[in-house]
């Protein structure tokens, strides 16, 4: 038992998926866990729930990441209760499933800013409360560097958020903030039932992953939680690819 | 960051606030908003929308606006797992929704004449009228808790746009017609009058 006092973790988009395994993770560590949310409050107020059966203490806080004013006051949110803030999961993302050629100015606009903005203006905000082996760690997707039908806007949102990271990783070293992300295969979230095919498609991407099994959320919860550990403080400006091995072939 | 749960609202304070976040939520010039605009036909509401929509609802209301479950909805459709389940009630056969999703054509026809195929349920005359039916009647009621204004919908219209196509766009349209800004706005207001903050009289 650690007579450290339990971290300050902020996970947005941490209701759901990806994010609410991360916020679980945490919890069984006993974090004081921030649970950010945009519409689904329903999804949000059972993971800050289950977060208090795993031994965490659960904040629930609903914000718009496109939107800078809104994220400042997310962060300041976090301070004012936690005083501080030791893990940053900038984990929300949102997307419009269209080839490139017909996304509007607006669908383009929205993707960036919820996707990859929103880092920028989180992790201005957070690190200024967080102190030395404070984390910043993102979730990207493969789609940042293969081209995913349909997928044009949210890929490009998540290369620049992977560009941003090496940026961020850089400028936060002198202050002992490591900035990492996670790359993560396909996981079997309900982002894929809305998905026209998609339960077809996962399970073509099954078939070709080399172990023959889909990463699941925890697998990638479980290493977001090392980045997030003192082993990981020389872990810095990287890209972890987290898919099983997919990616390796072709 | 936390809506105002506690503010009793009047029907004419929703109407023009509702007006307004449409307004700001679309993008939309506000002498289009009338009444009877529905959000996707006459206002061009997409997905994003929906979501800053629900998001300023919310905030704004304290009511949660659930155009999640239209689109939960439309998935389970559009999956044919509502039709799963009406087939499984009446024939007591249990046919995973992707078996029936590689029938084709995509028609109540032909999914019964594949039933009948492979699993051998007996078909009876004017079964694949009652089918779709069934699966209309499913459909409308699971869509009861959304903000849609369904009153005075034409099941017969309905029915007829899904016996020829299952993925009828014309179908998933009719619906869509019926989010219209005063179907939200007596959304609000129910939700805000179950919670008792609805100002008497208002």
């Amino acid at each position: 038992m650690s007579d450290a006092p339990p971290r300050a973790v902020l996970v947005t988009g941490g209701g759901r998926g990806i994010g609410r395994a991360i916020a679980l993770r945490f919890a069984e560590a006993g974090a004081q866990v921030f649970v950010n949310f945009f519409v689904n409050r329903e999804a949000a107020e059972k993971t800050a729930h289950d977060v208090e059966l795993r031994g965490g203490a659960a904040h629930l806080l609903q914000a718009d990441l496109k939107e800078p004013a809104e994220i400042k006051r997310l962060v300041a949110e976090v301070e004012r209760r936690a005083g501080h803030l030791d893990v940053l999961v900038s984990n929300a993302a949102s997307g419009v499933l269209r080839e490139g050629l017909d996304l509007s100015p607006k669908q383009w606009d929205w993707v960036m800013a919820t996707n990859a903005r929103a880092l920028l203006i989180l992790a201005q905000e957070a690190s200024r409360i967080m102190t030395s082996g404070g984390r910043i760690i993102a979730l990207s997707s493969l789609g940042s560097r293969r081209v995913i039908q349909g997928y044009a806007s949210i890929g490009v949102s998540k290369a620049a958020l992977e560009g941003l990271t090496r940026y961020l990783a850089v400028e936060l070293a002198a202050k002992g903030i490591t900035v990492n992300t996670v790359s993560a295969g396909a996981v079997e979230t309900d982002v894929w039932q809305a998905m026209p095919e998609g339960t077809a498609a996962l399970a073509a991407i099954r078939a070709r992953t080399p172990g023959g099994a889909l990463v699941t959320a925890d697998e990638v919860a479980g290493v977001v939680y090392f980045l997030a550990s003192p082993a990981a403080q020389a872990i810095q400006g990287q890209i972890l690819t987290v898919d099983g091995g997919y990616s390796l072939l072709g | 960051m936390e809506p105002d749960t506690k503010r009793i609202w009047s029907r004419a304070g929703v109407r023009v606030s509702v007006g307004k976040l449409i307004v700001e939520s679309l993008g939309v010039d506000e002498a289009n908003v009338t009444a009877q605009a529905a959000l996707v036909s006459d206002l061009g509401a997409e997905s994003i929308d929906f979501l800053d929509l629900s998001f300023k609802c919310q905030q704004t209301f304290g009511v949660d606006l659930p155009m999640r479950l239209i689109q939960e909805r439309r998935i389970e459709w559009r999956d044919l797992s509502v039709l799963a389940r009406v087939l499984e009630a009446r024939y007591r056969v249990a046919v995973p929704a992707d078996e029936l999703r590689m029938v084709s054509p995509a028609t109540v026809g032909a999914v019964l004449e594949h039933m009948a195929a492979k699993h051998e349920i007996t078909r009876v005359a004017g079964d694949e009228r009652e089918v779709v039916g069934a699966l209309v009647t499913r459909m409308l009621a699971d869509l009861a808790s959304t903000p849609l204004d369904l009153s005075g919908l034409s099941v017969d219209q309905f029915t007829d746009y899904l016996e020829k196509n299952l993925h009828s766009p014309e179908a998933v349209e009719v619906v869509m017609s019926r989010l219209t800004v005063r179907a939200i706005t007596e959304y609000v207001v129910r939700q805000l009058a179950a919670a008792g903050r609805l100002a008497p009289g208002a």
